[in-house]
């Protein structure tokens, strides 16, 4: 991918100085002139203030991660300068508040261009500190060729809702900024692609992706307690579900949330909650029941740092043990996890059909950085999506719930059918849900309950391969690391290195033949992931013949395109 | 739901006990709290199919088992928020909990408030022994210090919780209490509950034979105390005093508190109406606000 | 007790728990779902009487006649009845767990799947009685006369055993362990362990 046609902007400084929205603005402007926009935040932990950064990168063509690191960065007070300065580097361009601003930078160093702006001080000059984004803005647009039409149409829709007045006043403050932006003269080569036809996309964050996708599976009940990163998909499916009738409870905890699920679920809602770790957590116990009782529900864990507290509004992947073991017993589920934004809204649909058709939990994860993370897909069209319903008794002859049928999936009944009348049972139970305790029955529900979902592994999509032939590292990755990994192995192709990428989206059951087909073409398998514990590298020696390299990281941040190419060489 | 709205069956007490054998211990009183739930449903004409029962974890709550209907057999204090799920997905159906002392008021006791206050349209009967007998007889929210258990040989060290004032406090809309031993006040409060509109709470004293020797139905005669009948169900501040017991350290029996006010189902009814909700609403319209 | 005054008037589901009650008729009278528990009755005839969902705990009948009652689905737990007779009752699906009811008299009554848990029946008299498909676990049975009885499918699992008399029964699908109690073979194959559900203590 050519740099002059991809950009990384950063954006940072003080919580509610207009950091997001300065960031959001710019990043839905350029998806209104058809690029393509991928997003990346990091909020402050406090509740108010605090470091905010708001990173765009915004290509002309598809953008799969974040990017290294800035090719811009524009510095709204001393603080941000502060923890960014290491990263101005030959060749980026700092735009920063001044004079008028919090700080006056060191020397900047050779190769860097920079562009004082003194935004607060033209802010204030026109009546408000508020507006200091609008000017940041105005600069930025003219100094890097963000389109200065769409962008103005971006703030009038947003402005305009509260009243013509105020959006005056910030179109105002937007030119004062272009005009200080072009009194500096242009010295570096960065600028945003120029518009082109636009496409049918919507711009959307990891956390609304899943809420729509939801809503696009049919989704019928909803119940979560408040925890970071994943609140906000509780937010999305609260605003919108009423309007598909369906319902929204905020539980009291994520024990209760999960347990809602389970009873709307048997009564015959299509039902899931949202949660990160700490929730998962609690919830296990219930996912054991839902396993052994058989009752569909999806959870979706939007990963963050731990364990316990660890670090709540930073990313990692280290929920794949306890999504895919985290319960006592023998106790089988389906885990899913996504790459992207786009898998967001697809994958919980995929993730609600399945929790439906093998009736049992299904942990969909996401992670942090996905959660923030605003990507341009292609808008979702409703009728393309093919919805499953759970398999449900006829009204012949009597009725056993746990049937053992060919697919070993029983037809359930829901409330209100008469004949129907069963119990749904954390007990080992029989055919007709009654308790059993003897172990040739115990091991009868086992082979059912594991059985039914083992078809997955061949009848869900195939895993991705990225490349042909045999390569000299074939790279496993999953969750969001698949993103940068796209990019690595485009840069280590142009550089002459044989690699492949592999991007399991199934990890549990494990497509075990597909994992043992991709590395009988690699020298070696490198496997990076956020965690500590290299937690895919322990399923894949554990279930494979495989020997992978781990890379992990956990430094709370995803990875970027150059340490896996970094990476790839040490190992070749 | 309200049991009027349903439809109507015709059927005995002992047509609503499924076929599975019931396994409490011979000469406690859960049998006759199963008989008193198994004939107010004759009374109000329930139609099983349009039943759900759910249970927690304890001897009590392997009462489902023991009927006809739709039925959950959960996790250890977790029968309430499952309840509350299948109550909200299916408004048209009667939802009971049945369970114990240990699993409503201890490992599920953060359920109970947010039951109350939001005033889920279930009824929950709670069998109240003061002891964990599937356990084999361990000290519970509801034992007397008096009661030496299985770790408590020394007696307890805890004063046990008054779930009536508990359940009045977090705003059940029907609090009612009664004991084992009087099958007919139990049946008729049982009704009541499941008649009410809104979170309705039965407070049984059951005695274990087995495990709490100490809270017989003796005991639980000379404890309870009909509550006189110019009490006024609708004021909270007399149902407190009432709930408190008297100064002799009786307990109340009949219907303590009965008001009416919105359920939770309802007001998730009025957010669709608000709103328009429709299940064929276009989901394009949601979309094509993401459009940058 | 005022009822007690008025013979015409209902007692269905009358409260009688916890009172002393000596040399009474109350027979043909109906008591349906009344409750007699924590009683102390001697000497009271209920012959004829419905019974029917009667609710008795920890109270003790000394020389009550229950002839041809209606006991159907009635429960009576730790309630004491020995020498009393339940001649001719109809008490199908009636619990009587933990009772004492030595030397009492269930001539032809009628007991299908009714439940005699942990009760002494020493010595009792089922002559002609249709037990089919009750339940005598744990039960004590010592001399107690089975005669022309339909024993079909009777639990007698864990039951005292000691001198039964058994003549002239029906025993097809009745449960025990070990050899059958009146006599012969045992039946090959069969595994009694497997009827009878249990729950694991959760």
């Amino acid at each position: 991918m050519s740099k002059a046609n991809d950009l990384i902007i950063r954006v940072a400084g003080e919580g509610g100085e207009g950091i997001i929205s300065t960031g959001d603005f710019i990043a839905a402007a350029c998806a209104r002139a058809g690029l393509e926009v991928y997003t990346f935040k990091t909020f402050p932990a406090e509740i108010k203030g605090g470091y905010a950064m708001y990173q765009v990168r915004v290509s002309s063509e598809r953008v799969y991660n974040q990017g290294d690191t800035f090719d811009v960065f524009c510095a709204f007070n001393g603080e941000a300068y502060e923890l960014n300065k290491h990263l101005l580097t030959p060749g980026t361009a700092f735009v920063y508040d001044y004079p008028g601003g919090d700080f006056q930078p060191d020397a900047i160093p050779e190769g860097v261009t920079a562009y004082p702006i003194p935004m607060s001080q033209a802010s204030k000059d026109l009546g408000s500190y508020r507006s200091k984004n609008m000017v940041a803005m105005g600069a930025l647009s003219v100094l890097f060729n963000i389109s200065e039409e769409t962008l103005k149409q971006v703030l009038t829709n947003k402005f305009k809702k509260k009243g013509e007045e105020i959006l005056n006043f910030n179109l105002k403050a937007f030119e004062k900024g272009k005009e200080l932006g072009t009194a500096l003269q242009k010295r570096d080569t960065w600028r945003v692609a120029d518009p082109v036809e636009p496409k049918d996309v919507i711009i959307i964050s990891g956390n609304d992706a899943v809420g729509m996708g939801a809503l696009l599976g049919g989704l019928e009940f909803f119940s979560a307690y408040p925890i970071t990163p994943a609140t906000e998909i509780a937010k999305f499916v609260a605003t919108h579900i009423p309007k598909l009738t369906g319902t929204l409870v905020q539980a009291e905890d994520e024990i209760a949330s999960i347990a809602q699920v389970l009873g709307a679920s048997y009564a015959g809602r299509k039902s899931m909650t949202s949660t990160s770790g700490p929730g998962l957590s609690l919830m296990s116990e219930l996912l054991g029941m839902a396993s052994m009782g058989e009752i569909p529900a999806l959870v979706v864990d939007v990963q963050r740092g731990g364990p316990s507290t660890g670090l709540p509004t930073k990313h990692e992947q280290s929920d794949l043990f306890l999504a895919i073991h985290g319960t006592h017993g023998d106790a089988p589920r389906v885990v899913l996890s996504v790459e992207d934004v786009k898998d967001c809204v697809d994958m919980t649909v995929d993730a609600l059909n399945l929790a439906e058709q093998y009736q049992c939990p299904v942990i969909l994860l996401s992670d942090g950085s996905l959660a923030f993370s605003t990507q341009t897909i292609p808008a979702p069209k409703p009728e393309n999506y093919t919805l499953v319903n759970r398999k449900r008794w006829d009204g012949e002859g009597k009725y056993f719930r746990y049937a053992i049928t060919e697919d070993l999936i029983s037809p359930m009944s829901d409330p209100g059918t008469p004949g129907g009348e069963h119990i749904a049972t954390g007990l080992e139970h029989g055919a007709s849900g009654a308790p059993s305790w003897s172990s040739e029955n115990h091991e009868v529900m086992h082979r059912k309950r594991f059985g039914k979902i083992k078809g997955l592994v061949d009848t869900y999509k195939p895993v991705e391969v990225d490349g042909e032939g045999e390569a000299d590292v074939g790279i496993i990755a999953w969750g969001s690391t698949i993103g940068v990994v796209r990019e690595s192995i485009t840069r280590l192709r142009a550089e002459g290195i044989k690699v492949k990428g592999f991007y399991p989206k199934l990890m549990w059951p494990m497509p075990v033949a597909q994992y043992e087909a991709f590395a009988a073409t690699c020298q070696k398998i490198l496997v990076p992931e956020v965690n500590f514990q290299g937690q895919l590298s322990h399923f894949i020696r554990a279930e494979t013949t495989i020997r992978p390299i781990p890379y992990t990281i956990c430094g709370g941040l995803p990875f970027n395109p150059a340490m896996i190419v970094n990476k790839v060489k040490e190992v070749l | 739901m309200s049991v009027a709205a349903l439809h109507k069956k015709e059927m005995a007490p002992k047509e609503y006990k499924s076929d599975v054998n019931v396994v409490w211990c011979p000469g406690c009183g859960h049998h006759g709290i199963l008989n008193a739930i198994l004939r107010s449903l004759s009374e109000l004409g329930v139609d099983p199919t349009n039943l759900v029962n759910v249970s927690g974890i304890g001897c009590s709550s392997r009462t489902p088992y023991f009927m006809q209907s739709y039925k959950m057999h959960t996790l250890h204090g977790r029968a309430g928020p499952v309840a509350t799920g299948v109550q909200l997905a299916r408004p048209d159906q009667l939802v009971c909990v049945t369970g114990g002392d240990g699993d409503g008021f201890a490992i599920g006791g953060g359920h109970m408030p947010h039951m109350a206050r939001r005033n889920v349209n279930l009824t929950y009967i709670l069998f109240d022994n003061g002891i964990y007998g599937l356990t084999k007889g361990q000290y519970s929210p509801t034992s007397r210090r008096e009661l030496k258990a299985y770790t408590t040989p020394y007696g307890g060290p805890d004063d046990p919780m008054n779930p009536l004032l508990y359940m009045l406090t977090y705003g059940a809309t029907y609090v009612a209490q009664a004991f084992a031993g009087k099958p007919k006040v139990c049946a008729d409060l049982i009704k009541g509950a499941m008649e009410h509109k809104g979170f309705s709470y039965v407070n049984i004293y059951s005695q274990c034979v087995t495990y709490n020797r100490i809270d017989t139905i003796q005991y639980y005669r000379d404890l309870m105390r009909e509550i006189p009948a110019d009490h006024d169900p609708s004021d909270l501040g007399a149902a407190i005093e009432l709930a408190r017991g008297d100064t002799e350290g009786h307990r109340p029996m009949g219907l303590l508190y009965q008001v009416q006010r919105e359920t939770l189902d309802e007001r998730l009814a009025a957010i669709v109406k608000q709103v328009g909700g429709h299940p064929d609403f276009d989901r394009n319209k949601i979309i094509n606000q993401y459009r940058p | 007790m005022e009822a007690f005054g008025t013979p015409e008037g209902t007692l269905v589901d009358a409260d009688l728990s916890f009172i002393q009650v000596e040399g009474l008729d109350l027979s043909g009278m109906n008591l349906s779902g009344a409750n007699l528990s924590g009683g102390e009755w001697v000497d009271v005839n209920l012959d004829g009487c419905d019974l029917s969902n009667l609710h008795v705990v920890e109270s003790r009948f000394t020389r009550v006649t229950f002839r041809r009652v209606q006991l159907d689905h009635a429960l009576l737990q730790r309630v004491e009845l020995a020498g009393c007779t339940l001649e001719r009752a109809s008490a199908g699906e009636a619990a009587f767990f933990l009772s004492v009811m030595s030397d009492t008299d269930f001539r032809h009554a009628y007991l299908v799947k009714a439940q005699f848990l942990e009760t002494n029946l020493d010595r009792s008299d089922f002559t002609g009685a249709d037990l089919s498909f009750a339940q005598l676990r744990e039960s004590s049975l010592e001399q107690t006369r089975f005669i022309s009885c339909d024993l079909r499918g009777v639990d007698f699992r864990k039951t005292n055993l000691h001198h039964a008399e058994y003549r002239h029964v029906c025993t097809e699908n009745a449960l025990y362990y070990g050899l059958p109690p009146w006599g012969g073979e045992a039946i090959p194959g069969r595994d009694w362990v497997r009827d009878l559900l249990v729950f694991d203590g959760e």
